[in-house]
């Protein structure tokens, strides 16, 4: 218990810094290695989702948001970019579910759990949104309706 | 020893947070699960002698420049949970690291995770949830020439709880881009090649066992329009057995796999279809390791390729890959593939409606492999590509619909087979039909509920099941749920697994809280899944990154 509180207290004192964007390799859809970094160097709004195929509420985010994304990029120039967690067990599944689901998306695979890592994600979905470059939001958990909320958050 | 440990860990964090006021930034994450167990007679669970369990886990990483160092600290109080490596006790320094990355160079000291290929030749990876954490602790060097060749080196060895295997592994991987060689974009074009090595000392052994085991894997994939491919043979060197801790070196076996993935899409429709063989490819840091309940010193991934159900009767019958030898149950490997096929019905059309209507079809049939064992030489021989036994088949067909601004449903149907004495070593054949039924309402000023009704019907094995699940959601960040999963079919004993517990979210932050009995399996609630073993009692979790 005294270690819980010390740990406690360590969170308190580093203050809760803001994140950066780290430095971490996606892979793309054709199997091509990026750099993270590369792919948020815009000044428009950008949504960084983290799912996988086999995570019903991601989906069920994911479909919400496709039916007001025509309406956001138009209105924010938003950018969502989806960046699953599949493994190499559900990896092939994603292009034929983001081209079923008709997702108009950028889709990528944290192939070696670098992001993960980076972010500390512990579950999904979890979804990051950036503004010029700086990490402005966090959320984890889908619940119906939520996709309202992140409108006011890239339009803030 | 612990005291030290804490000491030097907090003497880090300092570190970090001064230099952190410099340049560079700071980040890291917590996360804590805590579990109370409590005696259930109907279950037959009796709560072991610490009944109170914590497993904690802190990691930060401090970057600045080129240059990235981290350290992970756990804590298991006094022990890991039920299901997990009982070596998990205590507490310690786990993992640390240091990385320098520039341009196309990146040169990783300490522990590392790593994958090649599909990971059928070697991956390093952490799971929380399966306990399982065999990160490397060695040298690992990348190089990238010209954006056409990724060049992976490696060396050290691999992490067994708070320790570490005294073999050592060396690996090499590369991964060459001929799409830009060749300078086409109508094409994507990519091959890749690895080698991995165990060396394990048997000089104090009487017998002339190999100290060096090597894996290969060569692979290849296309894509030109909507159209991809891509194959993989992977080579398993001749190795001793191990069944049950004992040694078994008179007859030596090699191994390989063959996996063939082909997919087509296009806006609104996607198909994909996997092809895979496997025979003795698992492969353990330590031969005394082989067929651990633990996954401990797993060297490379062979993931059982079905659909990942994500409802709670569903994953009652999960199919596990088959890829050992056992001349006791008469198995030496798989061979099958699964089919999927997404498909969204527009808008307006007379199965779209209003709203659109999305499918999704799997389909996947596992058997063995049709052997013929000599018990006495303990040989076998076997064919390529026709079927043995059949191990586990799942169809399932699941529909999504939005009925209207605040309605939306899921239907899902799933059949099963599956060969419980073969994959189990005990029990009846399993057949399965489960029928899922998934509402979610949108109510006012953010409130949602949802609500989940499951039917899982089988004459055999545990017979039939109910399940119900009810979530209200306050907004985004308070949740609370019931639910109750009954065996009602069982003559036995007819038995309820009802859960109860309530979800917290704030940004990076999350916390939960649930009560009651669970069987192993995903728990979805609250928008997120987790991996739940079985148990009964109360159970607390936190996470926070920053």
């Amino acid at each position: 218990m005294k270690k819980f509180i010390l740990f406690i207290s360590l969170l308190v004192s580093l203050g809760l810094t803001a994140q950066e964007i780290p430095d971490a390799g996606v892979e793309d859809m054709s199997g091509n290695k990026l750099n993270f970094k590369d792919l948020i160097n815009t000044d428009k709004p950008i949504i960084v989702s983290f799912w996988a195929t086999w995570c019903v509420p991601c989906i069920n985010e994911l479909d919400a948001i496709s039916e007001v994304y025509p309406d956001w990029q138009e209105e924010t120039g938003v950018k969502l970019i989806a960046i699953s967690r599949d493994d190499e067990r559900t990896a092939k599944r994603i292009k034929a579910l983001v081209n079923g689901r008709a997702w108009e998306y950028e889709i990528y695979r944290d192939y070696n759990d670098d992001l993960k890592r980076a972010f500390n994600i512990a579950s999904i979905p979890y979804m990051i949104i950036i503004n010029n470059g700086k990490i402005v939001a966090t959320r984890s958990g889908y619940t119906p309706g939520s996709e309202d909320e992140i409108y006011e958050l890239i339009t803030e | 020893m612990k005291k030290k440990s804490i000491i030097l860990f907090v003497g880090f964090l300092m570190t970090i947070n001064v230099q952190a006021q410099f340049n560079g930034h700071f980040s890291g994450g917590y996360e804590a699960y805590m579990q109370y167990y409590q005696d259930d007679s109907p279950t037959n669970f009796l709560a072991p002698q610490d009944k109170l369990r914590s497993m904690q886990y802190f990691n930060a990483q401090y970057q600045t420049g080129s240059f990235n160092m981290g350290i992970q600290y756990e804590a298991y109080l006094p022990q890991a949970f039920l299901g997990y490596n009982p070596a998990l006790s205590g507490t310690g320094i786990a993992t640390y690291f240091a990385r320098y990355k520039k341009d196309n160079l990146d040169i990783t000291a300490g522990y590392f995770y790593e994958q090649f290929g599909s990971g059928l030749v070697f991956r390093t990876w952490q799971d929380r949830q399966l306990g399982i954490d065999n990160a490397v602790k060695g040298l690992r060097v990348k190089y990238r020439f010209n954006d056409v060749v990724d060049l992976t080196v490696l060396t050290g060895n691999q992490r067994l709880a708070f320790e570490t295997t005294p073999t050592t592994l060396y690996a090499a991987n590369t991964d060459i881009n001929i799409d830009k060689l060749i300078k086409t974009k109508s094409l994507g074009f990519k091959t890749g090649f690895s080698y991995v090595a165990r060396y394990e000392d048997v000089s104090n052994t009487n017998s002339d066992l190999p100290s060096v085991v090597g894996l290969y894997s060569s692979r290849i994939g296309l894509t030109k329009g909507n159209f991809t491919a891509d194959f993989e043979y992977v080579y398993k060197e001749s190795d001793s057995r191990t069944v049950n801790h004992v040694l078994l070196d008179q007859v030596l076996f090699d191994g390989d796999a063959w996996l063939f993935n082909m997919g087509y899409s296009q806006r609104g429709l996607g198909i994909n279809a996997t092809f895979r063989r496997l025979e003795n490819i698992q492969m353990y840091s330590m031969r005394q390791l082989e067929g651990n309940s633990y996954n401990s010193g797993v060297i490379n991934f062979v993931p059982g390729l079905t659909k990942q159900h994500d409802f709670s009767l569903a994953n009652i019958y999960v199919y596990q890959a088959q890829s050992g030898i056992s001349f006791g149950e008469e198995k030496v490997g798989e061979i099958g593939g699964q089919i999927d096929v997404f498909y969204t019905f527009k808008r307006k059309t007379v199965l779209g409606g209003k709203y659109g209507t999305k499918l999704a079809f799997n389909f996947s049939r596992w058997n063995g492999l049709n052997t013929v064992f000599d018990i006495q030489k303990q040989i076998y021989t076997t064919d390529f590509f026709k079927p043995g036994e059949l191990y586990f088949q799942d169809i399932n067909i699941e529909i999504r619909k939005k009925l209207s601004k605040r309605l939306k449903t899921v239907a899902s149907y799933i059949n099963l087979k599956y060969n419980k004495p073969k994959l189990e070593g005990e029990g009846e054949f399993v057949n399965a039909q489960i029928a899922v039924l998934d509402f979610e309402l949108k109510l006012a000023k953010k409130r949602s509920t949802r609500l989940e009704l499951q039917h899982l019907s089988t004459p055999d094995d545990w017979k039939n099941w109910a399940a119900v699940l009810f979530e209200y959601n306050f907004n985004h960040n308070i949740n609370v749920y019931a639910g109750d999963m009954y065996n009602y079919g069982n003559e036995v004993e007819k038995l309820h697994y009802f859960n109860v517990g309530a979800t917290y979210n704030k940004s990076a932050m999350r916390l939960s809280l649930n009560y009651g009995r669970q069987r192993g399996g995903l728990l979805c609630v609250g928008g997120v899944c987790r991996y739940v073993p079985a148990n009964k009692g109360l159970t607390m979790s936190m996470s926070v990154s920053f």
